[in-house]
């Protein structure tokens, strides 16, 4: 028994920095990273856009059966982008728009890691201008279900 | 004094755990004959009589679980059904419920934004031991 939260990532992570649309858009990025980082965290003066991935929250499963434990999961993939002819929220929802293909009912393959994930549904994406009024956040949230 | 945790339960179909359970709710009952007569007293009197029950399965479905949820519904569904055999525990087999049972009824349930279930009732037959 444990909490996948590590599990999620690495798959989710190899899932974006493999897709070759996906670095298309990240424009400020190269192999193998393209700009898409989560648990070993953002590099000091990352240039954007940029896409900052983890899971938030972890709790008692949903396919919590009397043999299997169960866990429900958030993840969160959050792009940044800044004020520019290029950039600004027409990138990030560009970008956005890439994730939610990529991941929406689109369960990740925990197999090697010990769990199962056979659930992920989109939760929100709110638009999100930032305090010092030249980044703009998109926080993308998927439900995800999994037993191990 | 020793409360169990339900997630120690287990139930069984013939020698194989079912892995899918999520609930199970085992409601014995006996039929009670009333023996009131007449006399000075207002109380009403019972004999019991014939006992049976039916057991409540919540089940996660999955199409591969051959030994437990498609038994169940090929119970419903075969032309010739045979009677399954079904052990329930509430402590990891330390003690048991066994008896004999039909699949008396399934709900397949699919909602778009959850898990696939397969509400489950176990018509009884014959008597119940428990050990």
């Amino acid at each position: 028994m444990a909490i996948p939260v590590l599990a999620i990532e690495t798959a989710a992570f190899a899932r974006m920095r493999g897709d070759t649309t996906l670095q298309g858009l990240m424009t400020s990025g190269s192999a193998p990273n393209w700009s898409i980082y989560g648990f070993e965290g953002v590099p000091i003066n990352q240039p954007f856009p940029y896409i900052a991935a983890g899971v938030p929250m972890s709790q008692a499963g949903t396919a919590e059966t009397l043999s299997t434990p169960g866990k429900d999961v958030k993840l969160q993939i959050s792009v940044l982008t800044q004020t520019g002819p290029d950039g600004g929220f027409a990138q990030a929802w560009a970008i956005a728009n890439r994730i939610d293909d990529l991941f929406n009912r689109k369960a990740l393959d925990l197999s090697a890691s010990g769990f199962s994930n056979f659930f992920i549904l989109f939760e929100s994406a709110p638009e999100l201008p930032q305090a010092d009024g030249i980044t703009q956040h998109i926080p993308i949230t998927f439900k995800l279900m999994t037993q191990g | 004094m020793s409360f169990l945790a339900g997630y120690g339960g287990s139930v069984k179909q013939g020698a194989n755990t079912l892995a899918t359970v999520t609930d199970w709710e085992l409601d014995p009952s006996s039929d009670m004959y009333e023996t009131t007569v007449i006399s000075g007293s207002r109380a009403k009197t019972y004999l019991p009589g014939l006992y049976g029950a039916t057991v409540a399965l919540k089940v996660n479905f999955d199409a591969t679980d051959t030994n437990g949820v498609i038994a169940m519904q090929n119970n419903i569904f075969s032309a010739t059904p045979t009677v399954l055999a079904f052990t329930l525990s509430p402590n990891g087999g330390t003690n048991n419920y066994t008896f004999n049972a039909w699949v008396k009824d399934m709900k397949i349930h699919d909602p778009v934004n959850n898990i696939v279930t397969a509400d489950t009732t176990l018509q009884i037959t014959g008597a119940v031991s428990y050990s």
